[in-house]
């Protein structure tokens, strides 16, 4: 292992973890105060037997569950979600931003540079682990709430323990691949796929997801029974395991060229070929002709056309998960489901089922909005829509780009539009496909669902998305920085949702009219069809964005950067 | 030991031949140009060399050792083309970074060659311009005093004085007794300090010379002003003619044949008015063996 290496990798990730730790945190203090106010009596009704099945430890408060909301759902897929990046960085990333090459050059081995990278990441996400357990050790001081017997750190053990295990497989793939895009996207689909199966494959058959990572981390409730040192071996030699694997692809595989996302024999191939980009047919009907000029075949690309193609596999991940998965597998893993999800969602309180958008899991239309509708379409139509808004600006800008794209007879106003064009079509993309995979799992299932509210759902799901890429569009074109406009995209995304679902919780809705997902969850659409407020407050909202991203864009100047 | 050596050494991207039956060898001392247009494997192989390529056939060694070990990297200094660097590090914690990576780095030595070529340490490599961020890798690459240097397109975007004194740091670099491999594809700079040029086209090393032997090959730019004009068939039978240009009242030409022939093809078809002959540049000679060997 290579110190300068250690050094680095520490150097590189530390700030979003941390930054990722803190507002956990901060959510898990705010959680639990929200909850030691809610009416939770339904548990101090229960055997205890029965609230150890749902979470609450021995002579506990009811209110200790919302360490299961923050540190065993939502926040714990934060968390994971961060270190997925970390590990995808670690030598894809680096790869992909050809710094890895110059490292190599060094005297440093591909398995020393793997470890000191690999190193550099478990300690930063056992500090990130130790701010979470600092957090949820003070947070019942501040409230005042009992923990009696909980295991917080045997949580956050568990925790950390299931983000060293998804960084690892990212950092494998990324070791054994040199693709960031797929080694983070492979690792993000077993975080995400883990969570909803470890949930809902125990409802078919008790041990049915004992072979998911997720299960490994959450499985035997650790808060109520503490460490399981077996699911902790799993976890911790499965990350030591994946590495191995990674070290040993890294080791006999060549690096990637990667520029500009075209393999070398491709650019080689381009080059013989010598291709050039015919001008736009408008332009040509003006122009003189040039006998001396050469000729040209081939498709023009269009400003659009490379803007959609910018960002395609994540777009295919997506409409592939919403689609398929999330829209026609729920219908019918309802159906399966039905005779239990009775009995299961009479033990739910509502307050608990606010907290995930609201619905009833007790009928078809409010189970589809709980796992697929409430947060995971949202999440979809977000991700997408700020990748395609922050990279259409500000990420051309990061790479270079964007003076070369300016200095083309192509007005600011037209990139702007475009890049918000885009960005609109890939949230349509998800959401047409959401509408037609559930359309179609509801009739394969013969579920009762309205095609009508399943219309209005997946419209006001598009409406979010475009005030959500608006939003990221009007940072981008403002500031030029990536990072600006998607961490305050995601920082409003987070507020909004859970400030809105906290104040349902809390029985004090009418406070949420602030947030843009309090247009998006009300009714909820899916059981019950939407408002005319509803759609017009995120189309208010969308315009008033790119209206005032554009003049932004327009009188600032373009950033010096270089990579 | 010569610090470069290779035997047949071949790369295939598919079925796409990116570098055939490469026999190379750049020696003690001297620096080596490496020339080529774009595409033509230059690239491929120096990513063999440093290992980050395994080549489909053949051997390559590099101060000794297989490319993709790793001790002889202690000796050796690498410049990519295209250079990226970490955005949000200093100039001054980038060369930090990697003389921590290999140790033993007179840190004193470093900043007098950041004194050499101007370079700014205390702003963030994102902020730098390509000349200015060049030189950051420049220093990284001579900080250490290895015995080989590898340089592809080392002087992007550097300005003329500072193009001089990285021009001198090779000089200095090769009267210790260390060797210098450049891949270039501006001539100008290989003519200027280079001792041996290979010329690679389509994955061939079709030559290697010595620049002095390149330029003695008595190729002259010849330019003769005539009244009256020439058709090409006029001088069809003179042998050593390349690059004919044939204008009104002007014939502009490279010329390694006989003199006197070309003359009387001439004047036996119009009036001599004047005549201008000068050495080749190194361009026009490389660019005419090349169109030779396509």
């Amino acid at each position: 292992m290579n110190a300068a290496v250690l050094r680095r990798g520490l150097a590189t990730g530390w700030k979003g973890l941390l930054v990722t730790a803190a507002v956990v945190a901060a959510m898990l203090v705010m959680a639990l105060a929200i909850y030691a106010e809610l009416d939770l009596s339904i548990y101090d009704k229960l055997p205890e037997a029965v609230r150890a099945l749902m979470g609450v430890p021995h002579n506990a408060d009811a209110a200790i569950i919302a360490y299961n909301e923050m540190l065993a759902s939502i926040g714990a897929l934060a968390f994971v979600g961060v270190a997925i990046a970390i590990g995808a960085q670690a030598v894809a990333g680096e790869e992909q931003d050809r710094t890895l090459h110059l490292v190599l050059a060094a005297p440093v081995s591909r398995v020393a540079y793997l470890l000191g990278r690999g190193a550099a990441m478990v300690l930063l996400l056992v500090a990130g682990g130790a701010v979470l357990w600092a957090a949820a050790e003070l947070a019942p001081l501040v409230v005042g709430t009992e923990v009696g017997d909980a295991h917080l750190f045997a949580l956050v053990a568990h925790l950390t323990a299931c983000a060293v295990f998804h960084a690892a497989l990212a950092l494998a793939v990324g070791a054994a691949t040199g693709r960031k895009g797929v080694a983070a996207g492979l690792a993000a689909a077993v975080m995400v796929l883990g969570w909803l199966g470890s949930g809902l494959l125990p409802l078919w058959r008790e041990d049915a997801a004992d072979w998911i990572p997720w299960t490994w981390f959450n499985g035997t409730k650790p808060l109520v029974n503490g460490v399981d040192g077996g699911h902790l071996a799993l976890l911790l030699g499965g990350a030591a395991a994946l590495i191995a694997l990674g070290g040993i692809g890294f080791r006999a595989r060549e690096l990637r060229l990667a520029q500009s996302g075209s393999s070398l024999l491709a650019r080689l191939k381009a080059g013989a070929s010598a291709l050039a980009v015919r001008p736009r047919r408008s332009a040509a009907r003006h122009a003189s002709p040039d006998p001396g000029g050469v000729s040209i075949e081939g498709r023009t690309p269009s400003l659009l056309g490379l803007r959609l193609a910018a960002q395609r596999g994540l777009l295919v991940s997506v409409v592939l998960l919403m689609g398929l998965l999330m829209g026609m597998a729920m219908p019918l893993m309802y159906e399966a489901l039905s005779a239990a999800m009775g009995d299961f969602a009479g033990t739910f309180p509502q307050t608990m089922l606010d907290l995930f958008g609201g619905g009833d899991l007790g009928t078809p239309a409010g189970f589809l909005h709980l796992e697929s509708f409430g947060m995971m379409l949202p999440a979809a139509v977000i991700l997408v829509a700020t990748v395609a808004a922050s990279s259409g600006i500000a990420g051309e800008e990061r790479l270079r780009r964007m003076s070369l794209l300016l200095a083309q007879p192509i007005s600011r106003a037209r990139v702007y539009a475009t890049v918000a064009a885009a960005s609109a079509l890939y949230v349509l993309i998800v959401t047409v496909a959401m509408f037609l995979g559930t359309w179609a799992g509801i009739a394969m299932a013969g579920v009762d669902v309205s095609i009508a509210n399943l219309a209005w759902a997946c419209v006001l799901a598009t409406l979010l998305g475009w005030f959500f890429g608006a939003f990221a569009l009007l940072l981008s074109a403002a500031t030029g920085r990536s990072s600006v406009a998607v961490w305050a995209t995601t920082g409003l995304a987070v507020a909004g949702y859970f400030g809105y679902t906290l104040l349902l919780a809390a029985g004090e809705e009418a406070s949420g009219w602030w947030s843009p997902f309090r247009a998006y969850l009300y009714g909820p659409p899916l059981m019950r069809g939407a408002e005319w407020w509803q759609p017009v407050w995120l189309a208010v909202g969308t315009v008033a964005c790119l209206a005032a991203g554009l003049p932004l864009f327009l009188r600032r100047d373009l950033r010096i950067t270089s990579g | 030991m010569n610090p470069i050596q290779t035997a047949g050494l071949t790369k295939h991207y598919g079925s796409f031949p990116a570098l055939v039956d490469l026999d190379l060898e750049v020696r003690p001392g001297e620096i080596f140009g490496f020339l080529g247009p774009n595409g033509a494997g230059k690239s491929t192989t120096i990513r063999v060399l440093m290992g980050e390529l395994n080549p489909t056939s053949g051997t390559a060694t590099v101060l000794g050792a297989a490319p993709r070990e790793v001790a002889h990297r202690q000796r050796l200094g690498y410049l990519p083309p295209d250079l990226a660097l970490w955005p949000s590090m200093t100039g001054q914690e980038t060369l930090r970074f990697f003389a921590g990576l290999r140790g033993g780095v007179d840190w004193g030595y470093a900043l007098r060659l950041a004194e050499r070529l101007g370079a700014t340490l205390d702003k963030r490599v994102g902020e730098l311009s390509t000349g200015n961020r060049q030189k950051i890798g420049l220093i990284s690459v001579f900080m250490h005093k290895p015995e080989l240097l590898i340089l592809d397109e080392p002087n992007a975007g550097l300005d003329p004085l500072v193009q001089h004194e990285f021009w001198a740091m090779m000089r200095e670099v090769v009267d210790d007794g260390r060797s210098v491999f450049l891949s270039s594809h501006t001539l100008s700079e290989v003519e200027r300090v280079a001792d041996r040029v290979g010329i690679i086209r389509h994955g061939h090393l079709i030559a290697v010379e010595e620049v002095a032997a390149l330029r003695r090959k008595k190729m002259r730019r010849v330019e003769i002003d005539v009244d009256g004009s020439l058709a090409a068939d006029d001088l069809a039978g003179v042998r050593g003619i390349r690059d004919l240009d044939l204008r009104a009242d002007r014939v502009e030409l490279n010329f390694d044949g006989d003199m006197a022939q070309l003359l009387a093809a001439v004047t036996a078809k119009a009036r001599l008015r004047d005549i201008h002959t000068q050495e080749a540049e190194l361009e026009d000679i490389f660019l005419t063996y090349y169109k030779d060997e396509s």
